[in-house]
């Protein structure tokens, strides 16, 4: 993993977009994996900032995943926000865009879909993901299989509880789609995003813990490109150990 | 026996450590920013480094450091973009922290010994590690030992006087500035792109390496020559010249049997800086 600690997270936005478009300058046609969620939104904004003319009109996109029995049409779902902040800003095509689609009539269907199409692309070169209080990615909880790709991701309740920020009324959520394990460790690069001091905690435990089924983010520690950005606020907990 | 060790490379303008075992690299951690500040604020950072990749069942931690330290002692006295390390413990620092064995050394020994492990050559084999990046460094391993010296200041050819400066002013990648007040990294890619300038520039430097491998020759008479740092990769654009240059040295046999390697890898000094547990 290669740390990158910024003051703040506009800084650390703006660092990551740079390091962003620097990697998918070699590349024509870079398939491009996102995350929803406050953590990448303002590297969103940052690419949106930074990026020439035509740079991103060649980049294609899938989603790291959606609740289950939503989609792009429903105010709050992964998709729906992703629209908001990324993809009607840049104005990509429609079909540059893969996501899961949580009203589909077969979920299993639809993460053989999203497989095939990340395997079309010649993989995922940059994955972008933050990461969760409990130490998942994507919807991969704690003490999962992580060998799977795209699947039905059963749901921790802190994970539902917490997923009740991005809606504007109380919402049920059932479960989700996510790209497994396994999909993300496939990426040519990984950018964890994460910023925040009730992040704290959990980036400690990131940073001190060998590679667990307990911590689904310890996974990428063996990975061979992962870019982690961090906030002085995320890495307080981290920084304090030294002179415990 | 599994013999887990932790690696770090202290390089000039960051960090990078993992853990060494049976010649992989684990929970490889880099960070690309120093800590600025104070002596404490940047053994700290060394501090959360070691406890994030992992300290149970390592069996010692072994540092690589771009500058002067004593192998010996593991004082460290003076190190590139580090100014507040001057006559620093750090071994003893270290190891009072972390209860296991610490051992320091320069870089470009760590790179040496790294090339040297990662080969996995035969035992008594002697080679020679040159790193040429914002400096000229040379690591010597002879008959399988790094040679280190007295103080640690052994194989130290880039300090040696040359011209008006000192070996690594003209053979290094800070030639293109100190020279030519050039962007060493836009020549690179002007060369790339066949700019006759920049390819000429390359040319010099390489008569200028060409010289210093020389003066390495004339002291070890060594066959194998394996490079590394940041200049390494644009090898093709001064091999000739290097290979003119040292067309005229005076015992033309060891020119001949001389094997020039260059190094891809990025861990060498990771590897190297784990073994100096074992030297």
């Amino acid at each position: 993993m290669t740390l990158f600690l910024e003051k703040d997270y506009q800084t650390l936005s703006a660092k990551a977009a740079g390091h962003l478009l620097q990697l998918t300058r070699d590349k024509k046609q870079p398939l491009i994996c996102v995350a929803s969620g406050d953590s990448p939104a303002g590297l969103y904004k940052e690419i949106i900032a930074q990026k020439t003319a035509a740079e991103t009109n060649s980049w294609n996109f899938v989603g790291l995943d959606e609740w289950q029995g939503m989609n792009a049409g429903d105010e709050g779902s992964c998709q729906w926000h992703l629209h908001q902040q990324l993809f009607k800003p840049l104005n990509v095509d429609a079909e540059k865009i893969c996501f899961f689609d949580g009203k589909a009539s077969s979920m299993e269907m639809e993460c053989q879909r999203v497989d095939q199409f990340i395997a079309n692309q010649g993989g995922i070169d940059i994955a972008i993901i933050g990461l969760g209080s409990n130490g998942h990615i994507g919807m991969n909880e704690p003490q999962r299989d992580p060998t799977l790709t795209a699947h039905i991701a059963e749901l921790d309740p802190i994970t539902i509880k917490t997923a009740q920020k991005y809606f504007k009324q109380e919402t049920k959520i059932t479960g989700g789609l996510t790209l497994g394990i396994a999909s993300i460790l496939a990426a040519k690069h990984i950018f964890l995003i994460v910023s925040g001091a009730h992040k704290s905690g959990i980036i400690k435990q990131l940073m001190e813990t060998e590679p667990t089924p307990a911590l689904p983010v310890t996974w990428l520690k063996n990975h061979p490109s992962v870019y982690l950005y961090l906030d002085e606020a995320a890495a307080s907990e981290w920084k304090k150990n030294t002179h415990a | 026996m599994r013999n887990k060790r932790i690696g770090i490379d202290i390089g000039g303008t960051g960090i990078k450590a993992a853990q060494v075992e049976e010649g992989q690299v684990l929970n490889k951690l880099e960070w690309p920013v120093l800590a600025s500040g104070t002596k404490e604020e940047v053994v700290d950072q060394v501090n959360q480094l070691i406890r994030s990749i992992g300290v149970e069942g390592v069996s010692g931690i072994g540092i690589g450091v771009p500058g002067l330290v004593n192998p010996r002692t593991g004082i460290v006295y003076d190190v590139m973009n580090i100014p507040a390390w001057k006559k620093l413990d750090l071994k003893t620092i270290l190891e009072n922290e972390f209860h296991i064995p610490v051992a320091l050394n320069n870089d470009a020994n760590c790179f040496a010994l790294g090339v040297y492990q990662q080969r996995k050559i035969k035992e008594r084999t002697s080679l020679l590690g040159v790193t040429i990046g914002t400096g000229l460094g040379t690591g010597i391993i002879l008959d399988g030992k790094l040679v280190s010296g007295l103080h640690g200041g052994a194989g130290e050819f880039g300090l040696i006087e040359y011209r008006n400066h000192d070996q690594e002013y003209y053979a290094s990648g800070r030639f293109f500035e100190n020279i030519y007040n050039e962007n060493g990294k836009r020549m690179y890619e002007l060369a790339l792109a066949g700019d006759p300038a920049a390819l000429k520039m390359y040319a010099e430097l390489g008569m200028h390496i060409g010289n210093a491998f020389k003066t390495m020759l004339y002291a070890l008479d060594i066959n194998y020559f394996i490079i590394g740092g940041s200049v390494a990769a644009a090898w093709p654009m001064f091999r000739e010249a290097t290979l003119q240059q040292l067309s005229s040295f005076a015992y033309s046999q060891a020119v001949e049997n001389l094997v020039i390697e260059i190094s891809d890898t990025a861990d060498a000094g990771i590897i190297g800086a784990s073994a100096l547990i074992m030297q």
